[in-house]
């Protein structure tokens, strides 16, 4: 897009117009991605903010291999795990053999987006981080456990944690729509 | 991103935040712009700081290289005034002297004999001999046998003299004697050439116009002598009361004025911005001394501090209480009474002509000369002001004598640091001091003032 490639260049002279505009482009996409990584909005702008200076600081070294919109959310994602590196809570290993895909995609379907923003951002930090980084952003646990300093069998047991106790939240959640209409 | 963990509840679950958005305060772009205007200030900072640094390293080499070059260069002529073979290894005696002198340099006696001998028959135009040249005459060149056949002098053009030194071998012949011509040597300066370059000293009278911006201290509180004190005539009052005491209570009253005047005259007093201008016109003596003289108009300004008014009994007006409170004021129905603290600012407008004497101790691209003279001032207005509305201010005009005298003289001194360029102006910075040779006030003031100034004067000068 010849627009981006202006807002880039813009960018990467320190244009602050330019700087705006790709903020007022990609924040709100930004923010939920922070918002899933976060106990709070207050927390999800203070990773947003610091993805964002650290977004025009490095912009330089954008070379254009990938999407402007993938570099950004990589960046953001990375702060987002700088803060929330000391807060991972490591749960006993659980054998992810153990867990039952008993949830069809309709019962997630029906649940509105901040909902389930929210049953995410109730999950145990380091549950949250790895389920995000397992089951949104499609990361392997190899890869997780790199990035994280971890071993594979601990991210493997976390985001089994999360995975049940979102199944578990969802349910409950369908359970009481259903009771309702009844 | 992979997408190849393909698990309905995860594929739901990323299918579901794929396009998910919610915006952000309106903080988090006034954070960021705020943390990146920090960091353009950082760059900023860097830049002026590598700038300034450059520029102290230029000014730094432009010092060092001034500081070697005023080492002057001498040629000097041997004592039985024939000049004795040059070592043109010996580059230390070759100099160059300026124009209207005789350039006595040696170039390179050289031949191409085999036996190292040279006669007059050998030289010709390929610039071989001693070559002894003025600027004054034709730079043609030109044979001519002066003396007898073995000495030979040739006028040469400065650029085939120099190509002559340029083809010179470094034998001389040690037993070759040059007789010298009948013309003064002179001392000579390194820089000889580029005093071809500068303008002629035709002109005696140069006109400039100048501004002299800096700080003074002609204030009425500086010294005060005396108080107002006059014991049927005074009265003194503390804030807010209006008694009166009349008759002789000399002690009490006079304790309490003291204290007043001791506290204005011991207040701290700030010399604020003044500034002159004027017009100057110089007449050079000669080369090193210069004499000008000229009118300036000058706005001296300084302030203090004062916790005492004046208060008139009739209006109930305010007035400053300052060293300039002459004796009539303070009987003319006017009251000392203590206040809070306030500032006191003293404006004095002053016409000066000024005699001044120069003498130029470097003459290079930069002139500086030292800067001595006198100066007459007439007080023309003298404007006492409070740092409060509700106190008005004094002022004193030519038609009052009542505190200053009209007319009071001044010492000046100063270095000019100046500049000639376009063969007739100049321009010049001097730091001046200036100085009242006697107390300016009269004898009915109650006060003692010898006003000091210290500024830079910055001139244009234009030279008929």
């Amino acid at each position: 897009m010849p627009r981006t490639k202006e807002l880039i260049k813009g960018c990467q002279n320190g244009d602050r117009k330019s700087q705006y505009e790709l903020y007022q482009q990609f924040s709100s996409g930004m923010m939920a991605v922070a918002l899933r990584y976060s106990k709070s909005t207050l927390e999800a702008e203070d990773i947003l903010q610091e993805g964002f200076i650290k977004i025009f600081e490095n912009i330089k070294k954008f070379r254009g291999d990938s999407s402007i919109g993938y570099w950004i959310k990589r960046i953001i994602i990375n702060t987002a795990l700088n803060h929330q590196r000391s807060k991972l809570y490591l749960y006993p290993m659980v054998d992810v053999e153990d867990i039952k895909e008993g949830v069809n995609s309709l019962s997630v379907d029906t649940l509105a987006v901040e909902d389930l923003m929210d049953l995410v951002q109730d999950l145990p930090t380091g549950c949250q981080v790895i389920f995000n980084l397992y089951a949104v952003e499609g990361y392997q646990h190899k890869e997780i456990a790199e990035m994280l300093e971890i071993s594979v069998g601990t991210s493997k047991s976390q985001y089994a944690r999360a995975r049940k106790i979102l199944i578990e939240q969802i349910e409950k959640q369908n359970k009481w729509g259903n009771e309702r209409f009844q | 991103m992979k997408d190849f963990n393909k698990d309905k509840f995860n594929e739901s679950i990323s299918r579901k935040f794929a396009g998910a958005e919610v915006q952000p305060g309106n903080n988090v772009w006034e954070g960021i712009e705020a943390e990146l205007l920090k960091q353009d200030n950082k760059r900023m900072q860097k830049k002026t700081a590598f700038y300034r640094n450059v520029a102290a390293a230029v000014i730094f080499v432009a010092l060092i290289s001034i500081y070697f070059n005023l080492q002057d260069l001498t040629f000097t002529s041997t004592e039985d005034s024939t000049f004795a073979p040059v070592n043109i290894d010996s580059q230390n005696d070759q100099k160059f002297v300026s124009d209207n002198d005789v350039l006595l340099k040696r170039p390179d006696i050289f031949t191409d004999s085999e036996d190292g001998s040279i006669g007059p028959e050998r030289m010709g135009n390929e610039n071989k001999g001693l070559a002894a040249f003025n600027n004054t005459e034709e730079e043609n060149f030109k044979s001519e046998k002066i003396q007898n056949s073995e000495e030979i002098f040739y006028r040469y053009s400065d650029r085939e003299l120099m190509a002559s030194i340029a083809k010179a071998e470094s034998i001389v012949p040690s037993d070759f004697a040059l007789t010298k011509l009948d013309i003064q040597v002179e001392k000579v300066s390194y820089f000889a050439v580029s005093t071809l370059d500068k303008p002629k000293e035709g002109s005696n009278i140069s006109w400039n116009t100048n501004v002299n911006i800096g700080s003074g201290n002609f204030n009425p509180n500086s010294e005060i002598t005396e108080t107002p004190f006059f014991s049927t005539a005074s009265t003194l009052n503390n804030a807010g009361t209006a008694a009166r005491t009349v008759g002789d209570n000399t002690s009490f009253n006079g304790n309490q004025e003291r204290t007043a005047v001791e506290d204005l005259s011991s207040a701290p007093m700030k010399g604020n911005t003044s500034f002159t201008f004027g017009l100057n016109f110089g007449v050079v003596l000669n080369e090193k001394w210069n004499i000008k003289s000229g009118l300036q108009y000058g706005a001296f300004r300084s302030s203090s501090s004062s916790s005492t008014v004046l208060r008139d009994r009739n209006s109930d007006e305010l007035y400053p209480f300052h060293g300039a409170s002459s004796l009539p004021e303070i009987s003319d129905g006017r009251v000392i009474n203590f206040t809070s603290e306030y500032e006191l600012y003293n404006d004095l407008q002053i016409l000066t002509i000024p005699l001044m004497v120069s003498y130029k101790i470097i003459d290079r691209k930069f002139d500086v000369s030292v800067v001595a003279g006198l100066s007459a001032d007439f007080i023309i207005r003298n404007n006492i002001k409070a740092g409060s509305d509700q106190i008005n201010e004094i002022n004193f005009d030519v038609k009052d004598r009542k505190s200053y005298n009209d007319l009071f003289a001044s010492s000046i001194a100063g270095v000019e640091i100046s500049y000639p360029f376009a063969d007739k102006y100049a321009i010049s910075l001097m730091p001046t001091y200036k100085r009242a040779l006697s107390n300016v006030t009269t004898d009915a003031a109650t006060f003692d003032s010898t006003p000091a100034f210290m500024g830079l004067n910055m001139s244009l000068a234009y030279m008929f």
